[in-house]
């Protein structure tokens, strides 16, 4: 055990995860007037966030043994670059998510009070899962977070109660299944094969090469299916767009990022030689498939949240390109762009995605509806919420100085570099689909002539309280700001590996 | 902070000031007052920075890198210019400021990318500023929400987004090739690419698209008449021009062997005449420069593949890109002066039929004018190759099209309606149109490295030289007129097949049903269920 003054030796990321899970269970007790635990959550994770990041840049790596037990047994917990970029968004966009909530659960949200109550607990799970995720050293691990994840997700979907609303979550939940099955699937056979589930350890067996396969293969499925991923996106529409919208926030900006990230943990770090250039060009061409058709459905979505959650479709797309343009032989052995570009994107995208699914909630609100033709004209009743919506819709659209922008032009760089020109036609054709269907939304919510031409238009009925307007444009400032500063972030997820940066200038 | 930095950051400023704006400009009550503040920038860079060697841009979040060479000075000082003038213009051209938000964005980020062509250093920073200013430009295109409008947007669209992808393949392919990303390197290593032919190629379809030229034209002449009188000034007066730009910087005419030479001669020549010609017939005088503008385009193709074979290819290539700014400013200037007459007309109309024929000539190449002097340059230059007799040919077939406009612009009928804004109008016109004229001037002597003497401009051959072809122009034309004149009620708003096939593809995309059908079934555990199966079985055989 180690000694009181040791305090680095602690293991204190634990707090990550202890924090919004205490939060939790006082929130069932304290129900609809749970409201004040979440400042208190975004203040506490915030500033061990924060610690890791300067621990993490100044030491290096951490890896504690939470109650004393140490691997292949216990429960490791392990912060390197990659974690520390996601539980950083995970602070930002919980945060604000928690501070914006309450303006949504009570009068004209629809909802009873009972889930208005529910609300609660549910976020903190899921707050505390993301965590945990994040700085999951194992398989089993991240197994046991990824389905609490899930749960939490898809109760949330149905907290909207109508038939919709459970039917979307059935399907989520089915889907999910699905995928939690073959990805215990996968962990089962690599601890037959192999005799571990730890990251380090896997990374150093030697496994058999069936099981690598299998365990490839099934693995890979059961997270496509979590992360929905073209073709087995069909539930993520639906689901994200009937959410309450908090919820839809954390679904869309987080959620599906989570399994994307134990991908990219899998793949790069846990078995760096597994995938080859026909897995990466296979998750490319999927990834190409999801960046047309979520663009072309997103072009003709009706609603705007539905139109904002079949561009998460399209999205994660671009951050699928990563698998193609890294695992190539010019960009292996180096800490690629495309790698870079392709984690900034799954980055970036968050704040951006939140931003944009709270400006639709608190449009939707003062509307009654988010149909896209009665929604013309809000930039003149909210114009900041438009605003907000606008700045994240141009970060989207990868158009300078947004993150979007940033991620692009290193996955185009990527493209160049290692000379697959395709995938640039697939960038380039996303983000013309993107333009599109986002200067579609913006083009009716600028019209300033709304009545004269349709009688359609609602006019809004309640307004947007300043905090909440200035919480959604904090969002979209930092999707924004997230493209000009990007080299720090860019420093960031390439901490701790021991590859050398290959774009940094 | 070191000279140089100042340099670096000015240089950056003149297109990260015009993005910045763009992200203000649809918060702000009346954004058309940005428009001309966004071009001042540039203008001071241009006139004040000396020659700057490739730089980093600063704050980038990837290696952008910029640079000014004595091309990229030219066409930056001259595109600073009119993206100023014409923003200025704007400002009383458009009476309902408050749908203008839009417009100005699109308008500051197509300014923006515009200019980020012209000063590019490597492939990646001249590929966003090209594709910027590519898909903004579609915005101030259909701005005015006419059926027509859109539809000439619809072409725009797909043409620009064609010609993006087929130019992004081509730098891809040429980057890899060349191992760089810099724009020299790129050129170099097209000539010794065992790919070389795939990529001019490429390269000369992307730029032709937006160059204007034959046979790949065909948004000019539906875009142009549709587009308000400032946005179809800055079209064909600096976006086009960028198209020219980017053949310069890349295409390597000076290596590419076999039967490239004949055939962009032949296609230049083409555009130049054919053009010429389909424009005399035209009814709409913006319309009608819109040919003009096509026809232009052919002739700087010709002088620059003429130029590239013999000793001289430098400064004939100057003269050429002398002549294609020159001719960019005078045809901004004349796309002005019809949103002049179309407001005013009957309260100026001297003074604009006068300063609007004066322009034309100029375009034409007569004598002592920037269009006759960089004409004159050229064929200097060129010395007595047998394409150098094409330029006082070219010279009577646009002084035939450019009496021809003014004509029509003299029976342009104003809206009636007395608009207030005359002045607003007229004084960035008239400056523009003195700085079309006499701007050429100075350009030839400080930027294009001295083409000529003046005392050599000022000789009587080379007076004469530039005169008799618009002499001849203005003899033949009301014979020219009396024969067109039967043929014109046919020629004029035909649609373009080409426009209506794109159309009827996009149509053909875009069917809500078909990915509905897909949608549903794909939510059928009957169908879904394999799809994980199969789903599975791939990513396993990839991994073997």
């Amino acid at each position: 055990m180690p000694g009181m003054t040791d305090w680095a030796g602690m293991p204190w990321p634990a707090l990550l995860v202890v924090v919004p899970l205490l939060a939790g269970l006082v929130s069932v007790v304290a129900g609809e007037r749970s409201a004040w635990l979440g400042p208190a959550v975004t203040g506490l994770t915030g500033v061990v966030a924060i610690v890791a990041v300067v621990v993490l840049l100044t030491v290096g790596p951490t890896a504690h043994a939470a109650g004393g037990w140490t691997a292949p047994l216990g429960i490791q917990l392990h912060i390197d670059g990659l974690s520390a970029g996601f539980l950083l968004v995970t602070v930002v966009v919980a945060g604000s998510v928690s501070l914006i909530a309450p303006g949504f659960l009570t009068a004209g949200s629809g909802m009873s009070q009972r889930q208005a109550a529910a609300f609660w607990p549910l976020l903190f799970l899921m707050w505390a899962s993301l965590n945990a995720l994040f700085v999951s050293a194992d398989l089993f691990n991240v197994f046991v977070t990824l389905e609490m994840l899930t749960l939490s997700a898809v109760a949330m979907v149905a907290l909207g109660g109508g038939a919709a609303s459970l039917a979307a979550a059935m399907r989520y939940l089915l889907f999910a299944m699905a995928g939690a099955l073959a990805f215990l699937l996968a962990v089962m056979l690599l601890y037959v094969g192999t005799g571990t589930v730890d990251f380090a350890l896997l990374g150093e067996a030697v496994v058999p090469f069936s099981v690598q396969l299998a365990a490839g293969g099934l693995l890979t499925v059961g997270l496509l299916a979590k992360t929905a991923l073209f073709p087995l996106h069909v539930w993520l529409a639906p689901a994200h767009s009937v959410a309450p919208s908090p919820a839809s926030a954390m679904l869309s900006a987080l959620v599906v990022k989570a399994s994307l990230y134990v991908l990219i943990r899998f793949w790069f770090d846990v078995m760096p030689a597994g995938g080859g250039v026909a897995f990466g060009q296979l998750l490319g061409v999927l990834a190409a498939a999801a960046i047309v058709y979520g663009g072309l459905r997103a072009l003709h979505a009706m609603r705007l949240k539905l139109l904002v959650a079949w561009s998460t479709v399209a999205q994660l797309g671009y951050a699928f390109l990563l698998f193609p343009l890294a695992m190539n032989p010019v960009a292996a052995g180096q800490l690629s762009s495309g790698w870079s570009g392709g984690v900034l994107h799954a980055l970036a995208h968050a704040p951006a995605k939140a931003a944009m699914f709270l400006a639709a909630g608190l449009m939707m609100r003062a509307h009654g509806t988010d149909r896209l033709d009665a929604l013309a004209g809000t930039a003149r009743s909210l114009p900041i919420v438009t605003l907000a919506f606008s700045l994240a819709a141009l970060s989207l659209m990868g158009l300078p100085p947004g993150g979007g922008y940033a991620a692009k032009v290193l996955l185009l760089n990527a493209t160049l570099t290692t000379g697959q020109w395709w995938w640039a036609l697939v960038l380039v054709s996303g983000s013309v689909l993107a333009c599109a269907y986002l200067v579609r939304a913006l083009l009716v919510l600028y019209r300033t002539d709304a009545t004269a031409v349709n009688g359609t238009s609602t006019p809004p009925t309640t307004r947007a309280g300043i905090g909440e307007q200035l919480i959604v444009l904090l969002l979209a400032v930092m999707a924004v700001t997230s493209g000009v500063l990007a080299r720090w972030p860019l420093e960031l997820i390439s901490a701790g590996r021991s590859l050398g940066p290959g774009v940094l200038p | 902070m070191t000279s140089q930095g100042a340099i670096a950051m000015l240089l950056t400023a003149a297109i990260a000031v015009p993005l910045l704006l763009a992200m203000i400009a649809p918060i702000l009550s009346r954004p058309l007052r940005l428009l001309s503040w966004a071009a001042v920038p540039a203008l001071v860079a241009a006139v004040a920075v000396p020659q700057v060697e490739l730089f980093p841009v600063p704050l980038a979040p990837v290696p952008l890198s910029l640079h000014l060479d004595g091309t990229g000075r030219l066409f930056m000082a001259g595109g600073a210019l009119l993206w100023l003038l014409a923003g200025a213009y704007a400002r009383a051209y458009f009476s309902d400021r408050s749908s203008m938000r839009l417009f100005c964005a699109a308008w500051l980020l197509t300014l923006a990318g515009t200019l980020g062509t012209f000063i590019a250093a490597d492939v990646v920073t001249f590929y966003i500023a090209f594709s910027l200013m590519s898909l903004s430009a579609w915005v101030l295109v259909t701005h005015d929400k006419t059926a027509a409008a859109l539809s000439a947007g619809q072409v725009y669209i797909v043409l620009a987004v064609a010609g993006e992808l087929v130019l992004l393949v081509a730098l891809a392919i040429a980057a890899a090739q060349a191992q760089s990303l810099m724009l020299a390197d790129v050129r170099l290593a097209i000539v010794n690419s065992a790919a070389g032919d795939i990529i001019v190629a490429g390269l000369i379809i992307g730029f032709a698209i937006k160059a204007g030229l034959a046979p790949l034209h065909v948004w000019l002449p539906l875009a142009h008449p549709v587009a308000p009188a400032p946005a179809s000034a800055v079209l064909s007066g600096i976006i086009v021009k960028a198209g020219i730009v980017g053949l310069l910087r890349l295409v390597p005419f000076d290596a590419v062997a076999g039967l490239w030479t004949p055939f962009l001669i032949a296609i230049g020549l083409a555009g130049l005449f054919g053009a010429a010609a389909i424009g005399f017939l035209q009814h709409s005088p913006k319309r009608l420069l819109a040919y003009s503008t096509i026809s232009q385009a052919g002739l700087v193709l010709v002088l620059i593949v003429a130029g590239s074979q013999g000793a001289a290819a430098q400064q004939v290539a100057g003269a050429a890109y002398l002549y294609a700014m020159t001719e960019g400013l005078a045809k901004g200037a004349l796309f002005l002066a019809v949103g002049v007459a179309v407001l005013h007309g009957q309260r100026v109309r001297v003074l604009l039929l006068a300063v609007s024929l004066l322009l034309g000539l100029s375009v034409a190449g007569l004598p002592l004018t920037g269009g006759g002097i960089s004409k004159l340059a050229a064929k200097e230059l060129l010395d007595h190759h047998w394409l150098s007799w094409f330029i006082p040919l070219s010279s009577v077939t646009t002084g035939l099209l450019m009496l021809r406009f003014v004509d029509r612009l003299s029976a342009t009928q104003s809206d009636g309606e007395s608009r207030s804004g005359l002045a607003g109008l007229v004084a960035p016109w008239l400056l523009l149109a003195v700085a079309a004229t006499g701007l050429p001037w100075l350009f030839s002597q400080v930027f294009a490295g001295q083409l000529f003497s003046l005392s050599q401009a000022l000789s009587l051959p080379a007076l004469w030289s530039g005169l008799w072809p618009v002499l001849l122009a203005g003899v033949i034309y009301p014979l020219a007129r009396h024969v067109a004149k039967d043929s014109t009620a046919r020629e004029t708003d035909r649609r373009d097949p080409w426009g209506a096939m794109a159309e009827s593809m996009l149509d053909a995309v875009m069917r809500v049903d078909r990915l509905e059908a897909l949608e549903q079934r794909l939510l059928r555990w009957s169908v879904s269920g394999p799809v994980i199966l199969v789903v599975t079985a791939a990513l396993v055989l990839s991994l073997w």
